[in-house]
């Protein structure tokens, strides 16, 4: 297994006029967290399609997993809810083993298994718009979990939560991380969240995008929200965007 | 010219253009206008109408059971309609008399195409008989049928809508319910040589294919202008009649669209059908045609001759020896 | 309480237009063979209904199988004009003019070419009926987001499952609401099919009354043929509560 799930090497994208990515170039260790920080409309998504496959770079090299860029090899959260509206929350969270074609039975007992873990026992036969918000964000990534890939790449899942569910999602992430010890790529626009939860923080330029800023987050976990330590590598990392990054 | 005399002079026009306007008389036909027609078309044209004081409007109604509606209610003054339609409506209690006919002839019977191989009613044993009108079509070829001495099982009656001349020509069916005065001639402009049975020829009574009805209080209201124009109808048919070709050029002046070779050819076939002085007094006729509908039951009821027609209004007077 | 309101109103206006109607025909004097009163049709409809249940027989034939092929082919033509554009702009302007064809123009061709059984009427009740259906389901199929299909396609999924597990089932809200339309028009193109070659049915009922001055008859037949119509939207509804299970719950 290679010690890097993820290699980005000058990967270069354009739509029509519009140039979205120049550039752009990092690695992500297996088993780590990277997150990405940068401004909306930067063309984060855009990198996160190109790392899934969907999309093809115009220039430049991405290795995801084992092969280079093959759809499949990492499992996408899309930014919006994509729950499906007429399937239980069982059958949203085996939606990976049905097209794979997994024996219906195992994935069902898996799932089970994952929603107990996740707190969302006793919600199988929901349907999602009987969930509240942040219950759908764990359906979400208990479906993502699902789908068995190395690497998972999440775009924004928490923005749309209010702050006292987002914290409780993020704490579980956390827990789900440690447990499965996936290699993850975050990609979000909280400078605090980013913190929380990454080893690496990688930020993003504005159009067109390019890595301006690549840095370690030197904190132990554990992490405290309320520690003086979170806050001064805070303040760091702000001085260092407001400072360097345009 | 000064103001005032121009003035004056339009006031003048107005009043007599009032005193010459007459309130009309509307008058529903009982389709399209077709070649059955020409002799009230040709007395509109001619200006017989206005001749005898009066303003005659035709109109074509919206479904071929609407005329006796507009007159039973008077919408129209006057309804164009065959005897049969007019009997089944009197049988349902509309409010209506008949007071003269254009055509004093039955027109219907069944039509074959003698490419087939038809060639007497006898060669219909077997076949598929298409029709338009219900109730009554089915009822009306069952009695030439029967007359013939062919069984109900032995012949298929379909309705076909009203593309009755496509089913036939297409051989969807083998004969259909048609007018002798206009079908043929559609099947023989397509090359196709036919056949005609007339319905009177195997047990279906005489009848007045066409004649006029008004709503009883007409005849006392407006008894002079209805006498009127009927007589305006009897000198169109009796200038058709004598003098076809000026006829036909007149309708088709009036409808240039019906100037073709079928309406030609419609037209020469119905100038013996046309009713002679409008005429549809002939009591047998009535009772004849009342019997049979009621034997079989299209009407439940039976009226008197008073009550069904006057020959008040007819231009020639009553029939001798009344 | 409340399913007792909801009864009760649309039945008192019911019974109030009933009682406008009747009263007007007896004020007015208007004539039976014009506008028969609401009493007198009733009174018919009942002393005719084994006929009138006869012809209903037949219309419904035509009016089910003319649903089936207006649904089944109106959802094949929006499938098919989904995933090929070219068929897209090729059909997609036929299928809007089919729809100012006026029946009788097209009716004796039909009969023509399918004889005068059960079909031709069936025919012309699908060419009214699949119109809504061939809307609907289009724009239904469209629906999924475009996070939604990236997130099949990020799965692996082949187009096939792209199509089953997720634009056909988010198309089905659409597709039932077109269905219900779709229910009032095959009505309507099953009567005016019979009115242009049958031997049987409300249409075929209608034509014959309207011949004899029975416009009671007239307005029994059509008291029957609102009657299908309403079972069928409700047979429509009942399906689509069953199969949008998930729509219904708050």
């Amino acid at each position: 297994m290679s010690s890097r799930a993820i290699a980005v090497r000058g990967v270069a994208k354009s739509f029509a006029e519009t140039h979205v990515l120049n550039s752009v170039t990092f690695d992500v260790k297996t088993g780590t967290w990277a997150t990405i920080l940068g401004p909306s409309g930067c063309g984060k998504t855009t990198l996160l399609r190109i790392l899934t496959g969907l999309l093809d770079p115009d220039a430049g090299d991405v290795v995801v997993g084992f092969a280079p860029g093959l759809t499949g090899c990492a499992a996408y959260l899309p930014q919006r809810d994509t729950l499906l509206p007429w399937r239980t929350a069982l059958d949203n969270a085996t939606l990976a083993s049905e097209i794979e074609g997994r024996p219906r039975a195992e994935a069902r007992a898996e799932a089970v298994e994952l929603f107990a873990h996740f707190g969302l026992a006793g919600f199988e036969d929901r349907f999602p718009s009987q969930l509240s918000g942040g219950m759908r964000q764990r359906l979400s990534l208990i479906r993502t979990f699902l789908a068995r890939r190395d690497v998972l790449l999440l775009d924004e899942p928490l923005g749309a939560l209010d702050p006292l569910t987002r914290a409780t999602l993020q704490d579980w992430l956390l827990l789900v991380w440690t447990e499965f010890r996936k290699t993850i790529l975050l990609v979000t626009h909280d400078v605090e969240e980013a913190l929380l939860l990454s080893d690496r923080v990688l930020v993003m330029t504005e159009r067109p995008a390019s890595i301006a800023l690549d840095t370690p987050v030197e904190l132990r976990r554990p992490r405290d929200r309320a520690s003086a330590d979170l806050a001064a590598e805070k303040g760091k990392l702000l001085q260092m965007l407001l400072g360097g990054g345009r | 010219m000064k103001r005032g005399t121009l003035v004056g002079l339009l006031v003048a026009i107005l009043c007599v253009g009032t005193a010459l306007a007459r309130e009309s008389l509307e008058v529903s036909l009982d389709f399209f206008i077709n070649p059955n027609h020409v002799p009230l078309v040709v007395a509109q044209e001619l200006g017989y109408f206005a001749d005898e004081g009066i303003d005659a409007v035709l109109r074509v109604p919206a479904d071929p059971s609407n005329p006796v509606k507009l007159a039973a209610t008077r919408a129209v003054d006057i309804a164009l309609t065959p005897q049969i339609n007019y009997l089944i409506a009197r049988s349902e209690g509309l409010p209506l008399v008949a007071i003269g006919a254009l055509i004093d002839r039955g027109l219907g019977g069944l039509l074959a195409l003698r490419d087939r191989g038809i060639d007497s009613i006898d060669d219909l044993r077997g076949a598929r008989i298409g029709y338009s009108l219900t109730p009554l079509e089915p009822i009306l070829w069952r009695t030439m049928l029967d007359c013939a001495g062919i069984g109900e099982d032995e012949v298929q009656l379909i309705h076909v809508g009203y593309a009755t001349m496509q089913s036939l020509l297409a051989g969807s069916v083998d004969a259909v319910g048609a007018f002798r005065n206009f079908e043929p001639f559609v099947a023989e402009l397509e090359g196709a040589s036919t056949v005609f049975f007339p319905q009177e020829d195997y047990c279906i009574p005489e009848t007045y294919e066409l004649i006029l009805v008004v709503h009883p209080d007409l005849l006392s209201e407006r008894g002079d202008e209805l006498a009127a124009f009927l007589r305006g109808v009897a000198r169109g048919i009796e200038t058709t009649v004598s003098e076809p070709e000026a006829a036909f050029t007149a309708f088709a002046t009036a409808h240039p669209d019906l100037d073709d070779e079928l309406n030609h050819r419609s037209f020469e076939a119905t100038l013996p059908l046309y009713a002679e002085g409008v005429r549809h007094d002939d009591p047998e006729i009535w009772e004849g045609m009342q019997d049979y509908l009621s034997e079989r039951g299209l009407i439940a009821n039976v009226l008197s001759l008073e009550e069904l027609f006057t020959d008040a209004l007819l231009p020639d007077g009553p029939q001798p020896g009344e | 309480m409340k399913r007792l309101t909801d009864v009760a109103a649309p039945v008192a206006l019911l019974v109030l237009l009933l009682a406008i109607w009747e009263g007007a025909t007896w004020l007015l004097d208007v004539p039976h063979y014009i506008l028969p009163a609401p009493s007198r049709i009733a009174g018919t409809f009942i002393s005719h209904f084994p006929s009138l249940f006869h012809h209903a027989v037949a219309t419904l034939a035509e009016i089910v199988l003319g649903l089936l092929l207006g649904g089944l082919g109106g959802f094949a033509l929006a499938v098919a004009v989904f995933y090929s554009p070219v068929l897209e702009r090729a059909l997609y302007p036929l299928i809007v003019a089919s729809q100012m064809i006026p029946v009788f123009a097209i009716a004796p061709l039909l009969i023509v070419w399918m004889g005068y059984g059960l079909w031709p009427k069936a025919t012309v009740a699908a060419l009214i009926g699949f119109f809504p259906i061939v809307v609907n389901a289009s724009d239904g199929l469209r629906s999924p987001s475009e996070e939604s299909v990236e997130l099949f396609r990020s799965l692996g999924a082949t187009r096939r499952q792209i199509f089953t597990k997720l634009r056909f089932p988010a198309s089905l809200p659409t597709l039932f609401a077109g269905m219900k339309v779709a229910v009032t028009l095959c009505v309507v193109g099953a009567t005016i099919g019979e009115w242009v070659g049958a031997h049987r049915g409300l249409g075929y009922l209608m034509l014959q009354s309207n011949a004899l001055l029975r416009v009671d008859l007239v307005f029994a037949a059509i008291l029957m043929l609102s009657i299908l119509g309403l079972l069928l939207f409700g047979a429509v509804r009942i399906i689509e509560r069953r199969a949008l299970r998930w729509r219904d719950i708050s």
